[in-house]
């Protein structure tokens, strides 16, 4: 068991690999009562070619298959009902698929033990029947219509639909109901196989723990499994350019009030302080404290605040703005006049690098928060980051400016959603 | 550990504990509802939030709280039966984490925007401003599906009494707001609406009340409140059915239920179990059968408003499917009155409320709203919580059932072709 500081926020990680493969993170915070546990394999929506452990050809797979394996794991062959089990200990149980990881979850402040030998072993042992896997489509079929109803889903799919080319993050999470009609249990099977092996997953444990005595209920239950010994699967790799795939899109849908959005595909060096320079500078300049959004609202093109997110799943940071408007076009063609100008203050940088570190602080009082950052940090950067304060510390604003004036921000697509017409 | 500090003219509540690095406050003013209070406390909180008399623009609002390491200030309006609560929040670093004199900054800075409002030549700034985006608001009412056909129901149940209302507000209450009516209204609220103030977090208690007692400017004296609860006096003998059809893809069924002559008792735990067996959770009785078994949607739930003595069930589907939902869940519901659950499912919905109790300490908005509903609806605070959850029995589930009344059936069809 290896310890990593946790910089500067009073908090140790504790780490360590199992024979199998498996990597383990506890962060333990024992003024609070609850304990939350994630089981992930780097295995998301995004991974829809390759070629399958002891097999030499590529394959490619429905999309949306990585989201319906993980409800079909929830079957087990002896009938256990995981969610009575977590049901009866008072615990939340739950799982979820994103492009490039699914994790199976719990949350609860007792039963540490028996929860976690649940979830590792439930996980670690599939059962697909062709009756089984024909029951979910009817059950997804009515996540993906509920998905369509909403307008932001739509919005953001379409943006990264349009944003890549070649690569999966075109598609959506979930897949069509065209796709995850057309899947079989053999399919889950190939998939389950080749991604499901402890050493393409992690557990990273935040809350209410002892660090040794949890890693080992771990290593306890691991030593009772055999895994096969691994054949190294292989994933399509996409030549993915830099230019987005489509400039702009227009659609309809019940809404009241126009929405809009732009993406900005950029590339950059992926590292956690490049991802905040860019935050930083989207803040600037599209926030509540821009001179920009000042003025939009002025002259009544935006009654609201503008929202900036990102995605950086791929090797493209990709940076979103979006906004509900009556002149959905005039603001789009506002913003991106507006990152023509590049110049921002030193005084205002400062004081947004002021916030980027005290919501590290924030994010550190929350179990739920800490869990998923050390994720993200694992699938993003490979390893876990313990020096993030120091890294905010570090922001400067010369490497600011020399990294903001790089960018060609002429590489955007923008999606517009009309409400539908009136009869 | 928690003290009471209150005076005639407002309750100030502190509850000291140092297992977290913020300190949140929340200063809640309430009154008895009245449908046009919604529309006016939604505006006038956008109004006050953007702009104060030392902040003038909603930009230097946004500096403000960036120069106060990311402090969070928000305000919301709730419903709570009887009631309209109006609150300001405030969530800060403790200033062992940042400075010295931030927490008395960060109070001050809260104040600033309840008691220094940016009112010149008798005018709010930014009142046109935050009046469209009231109105935006109002008007998207209908872009969810889910929570339009929600509010439709309970506007069709509650007919004449506070469930009917919306929390965001009415476009017939704003047209009719001006911005001298408005600034009538904020002068109203203050002299005359019940004020209570929760602080948590490791502060200093004497220095804290020294802040509040030179700087929060109430002290009009107070007749103390009335019930929060809303009672039905008439349980009708057939259900209300209503329908709609705007253009989406799922449909969506919601059914009412009254509840009437409820204990305490019963309202604050045996409804917990009963809801949580019913549809509370993945193992409930509604997943297991109109999800799991039948396949017919992706969330089902039953839920409880208390304070409005209703519960609701809520279920997305196909058109096609809404009858078959229905019978399905009519079933059930026949089953939990019939005591066809286990005491497996009993005791799965005791141990998670118990939990739940032990994550109610980890939050300070948790351990906040607890004392807020002990002060506001009289419920219990923790440790009787944890001895009364343990005494609900089978009879008891089965007799709160027969204090349960399906009221209205709300329908809302999706058919992707229609134009509204």
């Amino acid at each position: 068991m290896k310890t990593i500081e946790f910089k500067n926020l009073d908090l140790n990680v504790f780490y360590e690999k199992l024979d199998n493969g498996l990597e383990i993170y506890v962060l333990p915070k024992n003024n609070v009562n609850n304990i939350y546990v994630t089981f992930s394999t780097k295995y998301g929506s995004n991974i829809i070619e390759f070629k399958p452990r002891n097999q030499k050809e590529f394959i490619k797979v429905p999309l949306g298959i990585a989201h319906f394996l993980e409800h079909k794991m929830f079957e087990q062959e002896d009938n256990t009902d995981i969610f009575a089990f977590y049901s009866e200990r008072g615990a939340d149980c739950n799982a979820n698929t994103d492009y490039t990881k699914t994790t199976y979850l719990f949350s609860g402040p007792n039963f540490l033990e028996e929860n976690l030998n649940m979830l590792l072993d439930y996980v670690q042992k599939p059962y697909f029947t062709d009756e089984n896997v024909d029951k979910e489509k009817g059950i997804i079929t009515q996540e993906i219509k509920m998905y369509q109803d909403q307008p932001n889903t739509v919005m953001y799919d379409k943006l990264l639909e349009n944003c890549f080319k070649n690569h999966p993050m075109q598609n959506p999470i979930i897949g069509t109901i065209e796709s995850i009609n057309s899947i079989t249990k053999e399919d889950l099977y190939t998939c389950y196989n080749t991604f499901y092996h402890p050493s393409n997953m992690f557990v990273v444990i935040t809350g209410n723990v002892n660090p040794e005595e949890t890693i080992n209920i771990i290593k306890n239950n691991q030593n009772k499994k055999n895994f096969e010994d691994i054949e190294k699967f292989k994933i399509k790799k996409y030549d993915e350019p830099e230019d987005v795939k489509k400039k702009e899109f227009t659609t309809n849908l019940n809404v009241t009030i126009p929405k809009c959005a732009i993406a900005y595909k950029i590339k950059v060096e992926k590292n956690i302080q490049n991802l905040f320079y860019l935050l930083i500078l989207f803040d600037c300049k599209f926030g509540a404290t821009s001179d920009f959004v000042e003025k939009l609202l002025d002259e009544e093109i935006i009654n609201d605040n503008l929202y900036v997110d990102f995605d950086n799943s791929t090797d493209y940071t990709i940076l979103f703005v979006t906004g509900d408007s009556v002149k959905p076009n005039l603001l789009l063609d506002k913003i991106k006049q507006e990152l023509k100008n590049l110049k921002i203050s030193e005084q205002e940088f400062l004081r947004k690098k002021k916030t980027v570190l005290s919501s590290l602080i924030y994010m550190s009082e929350n179990i739920f928060s800490l869990n998923s950052n050390i994720m993200s940090d694992i699938i993003k950067y490979g390893k876990f980051n313990n020096n993030k304060y120091n890294d905010i510390k570090d922001l400067n604003y010369k490497d600011f400016n020399n990294l903001i004036k790089k960018i060609n921000f002429d590489n955007y697509t923008t999606v517009i959603i009309n409400p539908k017409k009136q009869s | 550990m928690y003290n009471d500090y209150s005076n005639k003219a407002y309750n100030l509540n502190i509850i000291n504990t140092n297992k977290f690095k913020t300190i949140t406050i929340k200063i809640n003013f309430k009154k008895l509802i009245n449908k046009e209070d919604i529309t006016y406390r939604n505006l006038l909180g956008k109004v006050l939030l953007n702009s104060t008399k030392t902040y003038q623009n909603r930009k230097d609002i946004e500096i403000a709280t960036e120069e106060l390491y990311g402090l969070n200030v928000s305000y919301n309006s709730s419903l709570m039966g009887n009631y309209i609560v109006s609150s300001f929040n405030l969530v800060f670093l403790n200033e062992k984490y940042t400075e010295e004199g931030m927490n008395e900054k960060s109070i001050k800075f809260l104040l600033d925007i309840i008691f220094n409002p940016n009112i010149e030549n008798n005018e709010f700034k930014y009142f046109d401003l935050s009046k469209r985006l009231v109105l935006d608001e109002i008007d998207s009412l209908k872009d969810n599906p889910n929570k339009y056909s929600l509010q439709k129901l309970f506007e069709t149940m509650g007919k004449n009494t506070p469930l009917e209302y919306n929390s965001i507000g009415y476009k017939e209450d704003l047209d009719k707001i001006t911005n001298e009516s408005l600034i009538d209204y904020y002068r109203k609220m203050l002299k005359s609406d019940l004020v209570d103030i929760f602080i948590i977090g490791e502060v200093n208690n004497d220095k804290t009340v020294e802040v509040f007692n030179q700087n929060f400017n109430i002290n009009t004296v107070k007749k103390a409140g009335t019930t929060h609860f809303v009672e039905h006096d008439k349980i009708k003998k057939t259900v209300t059915k209503n329908k709609e059809v705007l253009p989406f893809e799922q449909s969506n069924l919601n059914i009412g239920f009254k509840l009437k002559d409820l204990t305490d008792f019963e309202r604050q735990y045996v409804l917990y179990v009963y809801c949580f067996i019913l549809g509370g959770s993945p193992n409930s009785k509604l997943f297991k059968t109109v999800r799991e078994e039948n396949s017919l949607c992706y969330s089902i739930n039953a839920t409880h408003k208390a304070i409005n003595n209703i519960i609701y069930i809520k279920v997305a589907t196909d058109k096609k499917d809404i009858k078959k939902c229905f019978n399905l869940i009519k079933k059930e519901l026949t089953k939990m009155g019939k005591g066809d659950f286990t005491d497996n499912d009993i005791e799965a919905a005791k141990i998670t409320y118990e939990n739940s109790l032990q994550d109610i300490e980890d939050y300070q908005s948790g351990i906040l709203r607890m004392y807020q509903s002990h002060i506001y609806f009289n419920y219990d605070l923790l440790e009787d919580r944890i001895e009364k959850i343990k005494k609900v029995t089978k009879d008891d589930i089965i007799n709160l059932h027969k204090k349960i009344y399906m009221d209205t059936i709300f329908v809302l069809e999706g058919d992707i072709n229609e134009n509204n």
